[in-house]
This record gives structure tokens, sequence and C-alpha cells, in this order.
């Protein structure tokens, strides 16, 4: 039998709950029983037996019907194409500090989201050299947040 | 008296001043730009509000706010897309009369409009505010657990779509409030060994990604990122005088009414205000034919009621601390940021920062008159700003914004994570407002819940032997049912041939309430 995406989110879901509900009872009250305090495992396991019940909800309600889809393929294409560039910018900037590694990544997130325009590369450049000194100005100085150095010039 | 001194002292120091008009311009830039909204501001100025002290910083974000639902009419009027979804109703003759050469008037129109939306409405939450809270400072827990409880349910089932959909939101979002220290006796709860989870989920983190970066990503997936082609023909003075503006003071009193009601009612907001009050402007009518071809009544509607709405989201916030919208939501976040516990009690503990909110509302509705008067002719240059510019120069501030909270990478990619968490979310249906919804009431739930418990020896029996919180309880589980009732009822109209106006006007845009 083959299911549906509504059917397939509705049974993560559940499966998720039973997660949930699995690492809660591992969670132990720090406080005596006869204080009448129900402990903190009790309000996740609530929330998770909900979340199991709708998740069944779902399944009823939705189940049969075929899922709109959210995006084209070429949709998710490019979802997968920024979210790429998102890690690696996290990753350059986690090695390279802030500044290199912004100079490099505003650029090629424009060109990434730049659709049939054309672009210039002076703009280019120069929107990016911009971009990254206004926000390290802003952040660096204003709200004295020291952006990072990055590891290889610790 | 005292209090007004202390207020309008704060607010008028030039710095203040510069920061509250700074907040006014990008409110409406965020407003005007579709796709982007209020919210998106909000959560984008989160960490930057964090560096400025606790009444700068709600002074920034409220002046956000106000510009944010503002903006929207300008692109609902200049290219016919609403610009966020409380300016839907606008474009329906908002657009056709700027296609027929007269923009400054419909532009006029809803600049005016929203003036005297936003600033009657807050003028009326000022007064009802202080009563509803001297009300509420008398709760205890178990009506405090109730009231969220009640606020949780009502966004669910009364916003559009299956109540399922909107109650798992609701629930993953309490779920994820619980990573952490445990409220009441401090256990760590679902941290898998994290340090940087002791403290719980991140809120900027959380925010940026939902409502930043998978927004944005999901615009640029859709291809709603190209620029669009803008007629700058007939934006020219106002339009309007004020004479035969005010002649349609029923109109005005009427939608600003509609408004301020859904506005404060939990779960909606200006997205469902401006679709009623234009669909009852239109029913009211002597000449309904006349709407949709560039109809001044249509606009008035439109525009009154959205922002009437702000008053009315901001009465539950400020004298309960229940957010009824998302954009409330954040304000809320950006108090808490500031150690600033949004509840029944914050008016009685922090006035002076209340009513700087008001009167930032006040101010922002008076600039947004001001700013939109005369940069009418900038309004062409705000739409046209290529967006991938736009989006990666936002990805970017959303980034450093991230790491500025906690000063780690582990925030970064939190937001991150978060992103894909809200793709997920929108593959499954769920809408985002429940989902912040429960991750900012959860802890008070869970809190309230555990002490109500602890106070006396009746365990849960207090719940629903108190009035006041039994009606809470009862009013919860009769409005999950009202789902169930609504589809009954639409299915026997639609058996019968008709649909509401309202159903037929909101699927006019592919616009989803935030």
């Amino acid at each position: 039998m083959k299911l549906n995406k509504n059917q397939v989110f509705s049974i993560l879901l559940i499966l998720f709950g039973g997660f949930v509900i699995y690492e809660a009872m591992q969670l132990q009250s720090l406080f005596a029983p006869a204080s009448g305090d129900v402990g903190p495992r009790f309000f996740p396991i609530a929330a998770a037996v909900c979340l199991i019940l709708c998740a069944v909800g779902k399944l009823v309600t939705e189940g049969k019907k075929e899922a709109k889809p959210l995006f084209t393929g070429e949709g998710w294409k490019r979802v997968g194409i920024m979210f790429l560039l998102l890690a690696l910018y996290l990753v350059a900037m986690a090695w390279v500090g802030y500044i290199i590694s912004t100079l490099i990544f505003t650029p090629l997130l424009v060109l990434a989201m730049r659709e049939d325009r054309k672009i210039r590369p002076v703009t280019l450049i120069l929107f990016s050299v911009v971009t990254t000194v206004v926000l390290y100005l802003v952040f660096q100085m204003v709200i004295q947040v020291s952006l990072p150095v990055g590891n290889l010039f610790r | 008296m005292e209090m007004l001194i202390a207020v309008l002292t704060e607010m008028l120091t030039p710095s203040n001043l510069l920061i509250i008009i700074g907040g006014v311009i990008l409110g409406i830039i965020f407003g005007a730009v579709p796709g982007l909204s209020a919210t998106t501001g909000i959560a984008l100025m989160l960490p930057v509000s964090f560096s400025m002290t606790s009444t700068t910083g709600i002074l920034f974000l409220g002046a956000i706010y106000v510009g944010g639902i503002s903006g929207g009419l300008i692109s609902a009027v200049l290219i016919g897309v609403p610009g966020t979804p409380a300016s839907v109703a606008t474009c329906f003759d908002g657009y056709p009369m700027a296609k027929n050469g007269r923009a400054s008037r419909a532009l006029g129109i809803g600049i005016l409009s929203s003036f005297i939306g936003t600033f009657v409405s807050v003028l009326i939450s000022m007064i009802f505010c202080p009563l509803l809270a001297r009300f509420a400072v008398k709760m205890g827990p178990w009506e405090i657990f109730s009231l969220c409880f009640c606020a949780i349910i009502l966004v669910v089932t009364m916003s559009k779509g299956n109540m399922f959909n909107g109650l798992i939101a609701g629930l993953l979002g309490i779920l994820v409030s619980c990573i952490g220290i445990a409220p009441i006796d401090g256990a760590k709860r679902f941290t898998f060994g994290v340090t940087n989870l002791l403290s719980g989920v991140n809120q900027i983190g959380l925010m940026l990604g939902i409502f930043a970066v998978a927004t944005l990503i999901r615009n640029f997936a859709k291809g709603d990122t190209k620029t669009p082609e803008i007629d700058t023909k007939g934006i020219s003075g106002f339009g309007i005088s004020l004479k035969e503006y005010f002649s349609h003071w029923l109109l005005i009193i009427k939608s600003f009414f509609i408004g301020l009601w859904i506005g404060f009612l939990p779960g909606l907001g200006a997205g469902l205000a401006n679709l009623v009050a234009y669909a009852q402007a239109k029913a009211s009518s002597k000449t309904p034919e006349k709407f949709g071809t560039g109809w001044d009544e249509g606009i008035i509607a439109s525009e009154t009621s959205n922002n009437a709405a702000i008053g009315g989201a901001v009465i539950p916030m400020v004298a309960l601390g229940i957010p009824g919208d998302t954009a409330t939501a954040m304000l809320i976040g950006g108090l808490m940021i500031h150690g600033i516990d949004a509840g029944p009690l914050l008016m009685t503990n922090h006035p002076e920062l209340v009513y700087c909110f008001f009167g930032v509302l006040l101010l922002g509705a008076l600039l947004v008159l001001i700013l939109q008067f005369f940069g009418m002719r900038s309004f062409p240059y705000i739409l046209r700003t290529p967006t991938c510019y736009l989006y990666a120069a936002i990805l970017v501030i959303c980034v450093v914004g991230a790491y500025s909270d906690s000063r780690t990478m582990f925030n970064c990619w939190l937001m991150l994570v978060m992103g894909v968490v809200g793709l997920i979310m929108a593959l499954g249906n769920l809408p985002t407002s429940p989902f912040i919804l429960g991750y900012i009431l959860g802890p008070m739930l869970e809190s309230n819940l555990r002490k109500g418990m602890t106070y006396t020896s009746d365990g849960f029996m207090p719940f629903l032997t108190r009035p006041v919180s039994l009606v809470l309880l009862l009013v919860a589980v009769g409005s999950l049912l009202w789902p169930f009732i609504r589809e009954r009822r639409d299915a026997k109209k639609k058996a019968n041939g008709q649909e509401s106006e309202v159903d037929k006007m909101s699927k006019v845009f592919d616009v989803e309430e935030d």
C-alpha cells in the first residue's frame, strides 16, 4: 500500500509523540511526591499524548486527500541551494570569521536568487562591501557584539 | 499626569525619537514589500533591540509594528498584491483606482483610514487595559493556566483550515518550550547533553528561523521574488479632501468597530478584519455593484478595520500577557528578552513601559501619516527594490542577529534548523501562529499548572471549582466543537450554492495568515 504525503506526515508525528513520551519517562521529579507536584514529566507527556491524538485526527480527516505540493521540483532545488549556501556560510564564518565569510557569501546569495535579472559585477561587489561594513559597524561598534574572528585567526 | 510627563520625556529624547522614526520607516518597508510583513520585521530587529534599554527596545519594536501594518497598503494599491494579509481587501478597490490614474486618491484614502484606525483604537485600548489588568491581577495560577489554555485553543479553532493542524502546531510549540530546565523544580529536560540547550531553545534563533529564513526561502522557491512593474502616473497630491473623506463617517465608524473587535479576539487579527469589514461595507452599500471598480468605500472599510485591529490585539497582550496574533507574540518575546515578564502584572510592575508602548503606537500612527503623505512619490522605489539584494541582506542580518544574541555559532545553526522546521510545518499544512503561541505560553501554562496543583491538596479540582477558571475552560472546550458546527453549516451552504463573501474573497489571493 502506497501512503500519501498527509498519511506519512501524520505517522511521523505519531512516532515523534511516542519518542517524546519515551524520553520524558526517563525524567525524575526532584520534589517529594507529597508536595502534590506532578513533576517535570507530566506536562510534556500530556502534550505528546494530545499530539498523537491530533495526528490521528489529521490522519482521519486529511489522510485520504493527496496534499497540494508545496513547491515544484525547481522550487525544491532552490530550497536545497539556499540551505546549502547558508550552512556553508556558517561553516565559513566559524573558520575565517565574519568579515571574510560575509564578503564571500553575500554576493553568492544575491547570485543564487537573481532570477533573470542582470547583475553588474561592480554593483554586486559594492553591495557586498557595504552590507558587510554596515552590519559590522552596527553590531560590533553600536551594539558591541564581538563578531566571530574565525578559528584560523585565533 | 506625572506618567504622561514621564512617558513624553522618555519618548521625545532625540535618540529615542530617531529610533522611532527609523522603526516606522523599516516597518513601512517590511509591510510594503510583498512576502515580508510586520512579523518578519519585528523578528529581524529583535536582536538589535536587545542592546537597547527595555523602554527604547519596546519603542523600536512598537514603531515597526505600526509601520508594518500600515505599509501593506502601498503594494496593495500600486501593484495589486497585498503586502501583508492585513491588506488583501485593499487591493479590490485600491488597485483598480490606481489603474484609472487615481493612485494618489487611493493612497490618500488608505493613509487617512490607517491613521484613524490605529490612533483611535490605541486610545480605546488605553482605557480598557487598566480596567482589565485590575481584574487580571486578582487571578491565581488556576485562572492564569485556564486563560493561557483558552487562548491557545481559541487561536487554533478560530483560524482557517483543519483544526487538527492548528492543534498539532500549538502542541509542537509547547513541546519545543519544554526543552531546557523545567520550571518549579529545575530538572533538565530533552537537552541530550547539549549545554547550549540548558537555557531552552533560544527565542531569537527560533523566531528568525521560522519567520525570516523559512519565509524568505519559501517566497524564493515559489518564485514570488520578481520585481513588479509599477505605473507611477497619478501619484501627486492627496487626491481627496478631508470634507469628502469624512462624508463616509458612518462607514468609518462601522469598519473601525469591526476591526477593533476582531483584533481583540485571539487568533483573529487584521488579516480577517479587513475582509469582514469590506464584505460588510459592500452588503450595506447602496451601490454594491461599484465595489471592485475603484470605489472609495472599499478602501476605507479595509484600511480602517485592519489598523483598528492593532488596538484590539494590544488589549489582551498588555492586560493579560496573552498575545492575540504572531506580531504581538513577537512583542511579548521582545519584552521577555529584557527580562520583563509579560503577564497580568505587567501594568502594575512596569506602568511606564506600558504607557511608552501606547505612546509609540500613537506617535507611530502620526508618523506613518506624515511619512506616507510626504513620501508617496518614493513608494514605487520601495517596491522596485530588487528582491535578490534585499533578501540576501536580510539573510545576512539573520545570521549576525542570531549570533549576537548568545554570541555562539550554535544559535545560528539553531536558526537554520528552525528554518527547516518552518518548511516541514508548511509541508504538513501546519500554521505558524499557534506554534509561536504554544512556544511563548508553554512555560506559563506549565508553571501555573504545577503551582496550582501544589497550592492546595485537591490536585486538579480547583481548576474546575473556581468560577473564572471553569468558565475559561468551558469556553475552550466549547470552541473545540465550533469547527465541527462550522463545517456542517458551510457544507449546507455549499450544497445550496451559497458561499460567504469573506470565503470568496480570501480565495482571491494565496496569502496566508502568519
